[in-house]
């Protein structure tokens, strides 16, 4: 039987479904924390701050290639879970975990069913969760800068820190700074939104208590499973990635191994699968560099696409070429900050001669180095390439590029992890927003590049419409200051 | 019209080389280190005299004016440090390196070299003048034994793995100008004196050695180089404290007995 993982957004607050869920999570977190069964130990798989925690406990991976097969089997097992706790009570024997789908159009705010502390009959609601970001439980619109996943899903590859998956790490670290672009872009950007500067979402060793974790996860798997299905597209084949076994519980309560290998196919292997393939309905993008021109006029002196880009991608061995970066560190606390990148001109001499030789991949991306913050500040800043001063809101979507938030920054301070210390950073790679600026000729200089930072807020809903929320709104707290300690420009 | 430059032959000795040096460049650094290892090992050859006893903390007292003496055995001290401590520092050369704009590379690869190797002669002078002190007042095997029970705590304790963390810290560099300058020398210091901080009693074991110094000058070596690269060395420092412990009772044990 193939269960079927429906949009939460298409069910009323009555759906068997949802009812299901809520009746399976209030059973879960009446049960102990040592039986494997209950939600704060399913909570504590992920990641937990209690002390002594067991060997099973602690065990999400992030800001590495393992990100989106690791989340998947550790989703597929507490389904597994639920359903057998909602068969018990009488619930759906066809029952499988919602997903939320935040980029359809009305569909951007936390489902109504995780929204009221009570139920109709006055009980209080399992699936709320007062620890969420301010509005959100009133209704609060999340931006489409952080819920769109059409750059992650236009990567055509898995591996790679500005690729779809993530950059390949070693298996035994849990916090990595190799994260892919859809762990960024929604994953990290909706942990942030949903959570806030003290929610649970924006933890990760609280993330997972909140019963819409599970949801937003669903879909983060969905997304994947689009992605496996685009042209072009194929999941990793290196036996590290494939062969690398991850331990969870089953629904016998025992420990089992599991691999990417064994979870390649939701349907055939899994036996679940999604009511719709894609956000929209609609091919979802273009794939960069197929169909686009080769004789772009790029402003001088970069260098011209000397040869098919996809001819000269599989060099063994590279090395990166900088082009320019910043003297100081940038601390981002403000609604927006602008920043002008100077492109060396002897660098960019050299990285062409090597482009010319074949040594380079003619492939260019601006690195957010050593990303910190005191705590994760729960905020989400857009980054704009060459965004016009003043621009309308219309003209933004073509020059943004990403975004920053720091879900997990805690991990990479925390001194008793046994991690060495690395730091948070971002990646990405904007070959095709540079040629396409060039191609447009929205970008001129070519020697400067300007990154506009701006921060993004929750759509929030009329004070009337805020209930509690706004009563207990006794201003924005101060939020700490994300540092970037350098942003760079580097040709690969 | 192909105008583009042929590609770069990796078929030929010269192109590997050229290839390689390009996307390693911290490899050119690897060569004054290999050159120390050979002249002290053609410094053991008969006839020769061993570079290692020039810095024999246990022969040197024996001359009245210590800053004479520890003048005297710079050289040999920093091909010490450079043998013992340079391969530890590739990494962060790399770093270096690779933050940096190719036309200062080089550059930017030396000032940290230079930061790091002294912090390391600091140390070897401070651990070298001591030595001569102790020479004075302790037999040679009690001052080696003492640092290899030190070494023992030392590589279990929770300051070696904070030193180590820093160590492995990396800092922004910034692209050009006195900034860059100063920031490749300051990060070479910072990550020169945590690794002081992670390995000065390894260093002290080596120069306390009487016998067979060089063996543990290459074993020792051999294992700094591991430990900078292992990305989870917890489990080796357990490891070599335990084998410092059994070597420091091993040695005690005729004493004893």
């Amino acid at each position: 039987m193939v269960y079927i993982r429906r949009n939460i957004w298409n069910m009323s607050s009555d759906d068997p479904i949802v009812v299901s869920y809520a009746n399976a999570v209030r059973e879960m977190q009446n049960r102990d924390i040592n039986d494997p069964t209950s939600w704060l130990y399913q909570a504590a798989i992920h990641a937990t701050k209690l002390a002594n925690p067991l060997s099973s406990w602690n065990q999400c991976r992030h800001g590495s290639w393992y990100f989106i097969s690791w989340h998947r089997m550790y989703v597929y097992f507490f389904e597994s879970m639920v359903r057998q706790i909602v068969i018990e009570q009488g619930g759906p024997t066809d029952w499988a975990l919602p997903y939320w789908d935040y980029n359809l159009p009305g569909q951007n705010s936390i489902p109504l069913p995780f929204r009221n502390a009570t139920l109709q009959d006055g009980s209080p609601n399992p699936l709320y969760v007062s620890e969420r970001a301010q509005g959100i439980n009133s209704g609060a619109t999340l931006p489409s800068t952080i819920t769109n996943p059409a750059f992650a899903l236009s990567r055509l590859f898995f591996v790679g820190a500005s690729e779809f998956g993530g950059g390949k790490t070693d298996p035994k670290y849990r916090f990595w700074s190799l994260t892919g672009r859809l762990e960024q872009t929604p994953h990290n950007d909706i942990h942030n939104a949903v959570g806030g500067p003290f929610g649970w979402m924006s933890d990760p060793a609280t993330a997972a208590q909140d019963p819409i974790f599970w949801l937003h996860h669903a879909n983060i798997d969905r997304l994947w499973w689009v992605w496996q299905n685009m042209p072009q597209r194929a999941n990793p084949t290196d036996p590290d990635w494939l062969n690398q076994p991850f331990g969870f519980i089953n629904t016998s309560r025992q420990p089992v191994q599991i691999t990417a290998l064994q979870i390649q196919n939701i349907v055939a292997q899994l036996n679940y699968d999604y009511d719709t393939p894609s956000t929209t309905g609609e091919p979802l993008f273009t794939p960069p560099g197929t169909g686009g021109p080769n004789d772009i006029e790029w402003p001088e002196p970069w260098p011209k696409l000397s040869a098919n880009r996809f001819d000269i991608m599989t060099l063994e061995e590279t090395m990166p070429e900088l082009l320019g970066a910043t003297n100081q560190p940038l601390f981002l606390a403000e609604e927006s900050a602008k920043v002008r990148l100077s492109i060396d001109d002897r660098a960019l001499r050299h990285s062409a001669s090597l482009i010319n030789q074949g040594q380079l991949k003619r492939k260019v991306f601006l690195d957010l180095e050593d990303l910190d913050a005191e705590d994760n500040p729960g905020s989400i800043y857009s980054l704009y390439l060459n965004l016009p001063e003043n621009s309308p809101e219309d003209v933004k979507p073509a020059h943004h590029i990403g975004n920053v938030s720091l879900f997990g920054v805690e991990r990479f301070q925390n001194q008793n992890d046994d991690h060495l210390n690395h730091t948070f950073r971002i990646s990405i790679d904007i070959t095709d927003f540079l040629e396409e600026q060039a191609a447009d000729h929205t970008w001129q200089d070519g020697e400067n590049i300007d990154i506009t930072f701006e921060k993004q807020s929750l759509g929030l809903p009329a004070q009337s419409e805020m209930g509690e929320e706004a009563a207990s709104d006794s201003g924005t707290p101060d939020t700490p200051a994300i540092k970037i300690g350098r942003i760079s420009l580097r040709c690969e | 019209m192909n105008n583009r430059i042929p590609i770069l032959d990796r078929h030929t000795l010269a192109g590997r080389i050229k290839h390689k040096l390009r996307i390693h460049p911290e490899l050119l650094f690897q060569i004054p280190i290999g050159l120390s290892l050979i002249l002290l090992v053609l410094s053991y050859l008969p006839y020769t005299t061993p570079l290692t006893h020039i810095f024999n903390p246990h022969m040197a007292h024996q001359m009245p004016n210590l800053p004479k003496q520890l003048l005297l055995q710079m050289p040999a001290l920093m091909l010490m440090t450079l043998i013992m401590m340079g391969p530890a520092a590739l990494p962060g050369i790399r770093h270096a390196g690779i933050s940096s704009l190719y036309w200062r590379r080089k550059r930017s690869m030396a000032e940290y070299a230079f930061g790091y190797l002294s912090c390391w002669l600091l140390c070897d002078v401070l651990l070298m003048a001591c030595l001569m002190e102790f020479d004075m007042f302790f037999k040679k095997y009690q001052i080696l034994i003492t640092f290899l029970v030190i070494s023992a705590f030392w590589q279990t304790s929770f300051l070696k793995k904070r030193f180590m963390e820093k160590c492995h810290k990396v800092t922004n560099l910034p692209p050009k100008g006195y900034r860059a300058e100063l920031a490749s020398i300051r990060f070479g210091i910072y990550n020169g004196s945590a690794c002081v901080g992670t390995c000065w009693p390894l260093m002290a074991v080596a120069m306390s050695f009487t016998y067979g110094k060089i063996i543990f000058i290459l074993l020792i070596t051999a294992y700094t180089t591991i430990e900078r690269r292992h990305e989870k060395p917890g489990e080796l420092f357990r490891l070599s404290g335990i084998a410092f412990g059994v070597l420091s009772v091993l040695l005690l044990l005729p004493a004893l007995l």
